[in-house]
């Protein structure tokens, strides 16, 4: 008989082909642990994921800065022609108040070359009214009642109250820029104040090589700024990583309970089978023999468990991503039901620490067996 | 016949608390092929550790043991194991059989050297020659005193060893069960010219033995 089947038989047969209660929990405690991980991080991937496409929805993934308008121009024309921007305009941001009735409201005007930003802007809006003015924001045309004109005071020496058309609507899907922001061409927000701050931005197919991108402008042109949307959001990609890094060493000690579990219940047995080990050591059973057979049963505890509770997360992930009937406040959140992401490299460390451990907690009782002596193993009662 | 197992001097002390007890105390003993060894004396004399330096189980104090002429507690643990599985059998009173494993599985537990088909095919043929066939596929808690004893000594033959050393093989059994296993030691000497040696209080299963020697307090009177 292989020792295999030997560790099998003791793990899932019990006395007269009575099923193993024990080895059955055992086994439960690592399937709910391995389900529950890959559940739990596949909601933080989906929270995480949908926070970062709500950073990079409107704002640019790199920005070039330098004081000379002309050498921006330079910038952009040579990042036009790199195949992973999509766009790049040069853009600008400048306050004005509006006045809606008896309100004044500070609001940001963002000029940008409309034509470049095309495939980027398009997408966001909602009607096109005429072909100068401003863009507003569904929100901010809501709530003031915006018709077809705006009245504001552009940030000036001396306030002048000036009018401008409401070229269309746009919504983001960003609170304050769906409530704060007028998009209008480059020329309209240059001529609305002097002093203005001209950057370039970048979209880039992958934001994430947005590195590579960097590197090529710094390389060709040394003086000028360059700043990614990774630079711009350290503070927050460090808090990310430290709540997944938590959540990896919460989750992993679910895993490490079950082990504990299992470990006592590898030591229970090795102790119940004490006089078994005397008679295997007797009928030629060497040490090794021995604790691979009981080492044996915690790998197979460890792949059934691991096996079946990836499987069971999976499953679950893919239910709540197919029905997704938990419903969160989306003016809160950036959705209305809970985002699920589940990836690939996750899992499998998952499943991979899951082995680790379970053979780790099987191998400390498995080599105290292969320890007991025979004749004491023998005479125990 | 040519000695097959021989002990030299074998003295086996404990440590019990303070005290130091000799278990076995200066066994000189050779065994031939086909030899049927009974030893008897009263409880902790020393007989079934005397059986255990024999079988390679426990290791001596002192003197050795010698298979073949060669001194196998020179060999390593696990080279040890090894020739335990290939040259001796062991049975037990209490039989020991492991009772998550049916009849069939309990006899191949240690059957390393044979395929599988070939270990339940050896172990069907003892299960024929001991009487038992019709209880391959029964756990041994199914089985009466005497068909879990049988089973015991298929297991033990199951790798063809020379050598069975059996610790009080009836001590546990019933009148007719006792009689069966005495009857089948006998016909395993006999037919299979097997080397046996028998730990026993039973005076019948010890005068049925070729020979028999005699312990107290670890020495051979």
């Amino acid at each position: 008989m292989d020792d295999f089947t030997l560790a099998r038989r003791y793990l899932f047969r019990g006395k007269a082909r009575h099923v193993s209660f024990i080895g059955i929990f055992s086994c439960l405690g690592i399937i709910i642990g391995v389900a529950s991980i890959i559940v739990a991080l596949s909601i933080f991937n989906g929270v995480d994921g949908g926070l970062m496409e709500r950073i990079m929805r409107f704002k640019p993934h790199l920005i070039v800065e330098s004081s000379k308008e002309d050498i921006l121009k330079q910038v952009r024309d040579t990042a036009a022609a790199y195949p992973e921007v999509t766009t790049a305009s040069l853009s600008l941001q400048t306050q004005v108040f509006a006045k809606f009735k008896d309100t004044i409201v500070p609001l940001i005007v963002k000029g940008t070359e409309l034509e470049r930003q095309k495939d980027f802007f398009s997408r966001y809006i909602l009607s096109e009214a005429g072909p100068d003015g401003f863009y507003a924001g569904r929100e901010l045309v809501r709530r003031y009642g915006i018709k077809n004109i705006i009245e504001f005071y552009p940030l000036q020496k001396k306030l002048e109250s000036k009018t401008m058309l409401l070229r269309g609507i746009f919504r983001v899907g960003l609170y304050d820029v769906d409530n704060f922001y007028l998009i209008t061409d480059l020329k309209t927000a240059k001529d609305l104040s002097p002093n203005y701050n001209l950057v370039l931005e970048l979209q880039i197919k992958d934001p994430y090589a947005v590195d590579q991108t960097k590197e090529k402008i710094r390389s060709k042109f040394n003086d000028v700024y360059v700043s990614t949307w990774v630079d711009t959001n350290q503070a927050l990609f460090a808090t990310l990583k430290m709540e997944k890094f938590a959540m990896y060493l919460i989750l992993g000690l679910i895993v490490l309970v079950a082990s504990f579990n299992m470990f006592a219940m590898m030591t229970v047995k090795v102790v119940e089978k004490t006089r078994d080990i005397g008679v295997m050591k007797a009928l030629g059973y060497t040490r090794a023999r021995v604790l691979r057979v009981f080492a044996l049963q915690g790998v197979t505890i460890g792949i059934i468990g691991t096996g079946l509770g990836a499987g069971l997360g999976l499953g679950l992930c893919h239910w709540l991503q197919k029905y997704p009937f938990i419903k969160m406040p989306a003016d809160i959140f950036f959705t209305d039901y809970l985002p699920i992401k589940i990836e690939r490299y996750d899992v499998i460390m998952v499943c991979l620490v899951a082995l680790v451990i379970t053979f780790v907690a099987s191998l400390f009782p498995a080599i105290r067996a292969s320890h007991l002596e025979t004749c004491e193993a023998l005479r125990y009662e | 016949m040519s000695n097959i197992l021989s002990a030299f001097r074998l003295i086996k002390n404990y440590q019990s608390g303070a005290e130091r007890v000799c278990a076995v105390d200066n066994v000189t003993l050779d065994l031939n092929e086909g030899d049927y060894l009974a030893v008897v004396g009263p409880s902790g004399s020393g007989k079934s550790t005397l059986l255990h330096l024999l079988g390679g189980l426990d290791t001596p104090s002192q003197g050795q043991v010698f298979f073949d002429g060669k001194n196998i507690y020179h060999l390593s643990d696990a080279k040890r194991a090894r020739w335990r599985n290939k040259h001796v059998g062991f049975v037990f009173q209490f039989y020991h059989l492991i009772e998550e494993l049916n009849v069939l599985e309990n006899i191949c537990v240690s059957a390393f050297t044979l395929r599988p088909h070939a270990a339940r095919a050896k172990a069907g043929e003892l299960l024929e020659y001991l009487g038992i066939g019709k209880r391959a596929k029964f756990f041994p808690s199914q089985l009466s005193g005497g068909e879990k004893q049988k089973t015991a000594i298929a297991r033990a033959l199951i790798n063809n060893p020379q050598i069975l050393l059996c610790d009080e093989p009836t001590g546990n059994l019933d009148r007719d069960s006792q009689d069966k296993v005495t009857e089948l030691l006998e016909k395993l000497n006999k037919e299979q010219k097997k080397t046996i040696i028998i730990v026993t209080h039973n005076p019948d299963l010890a005068h049925r033995a070729k020979r028999s020697i005699r312990i107290e307090a670890g020495r051979v009177v």
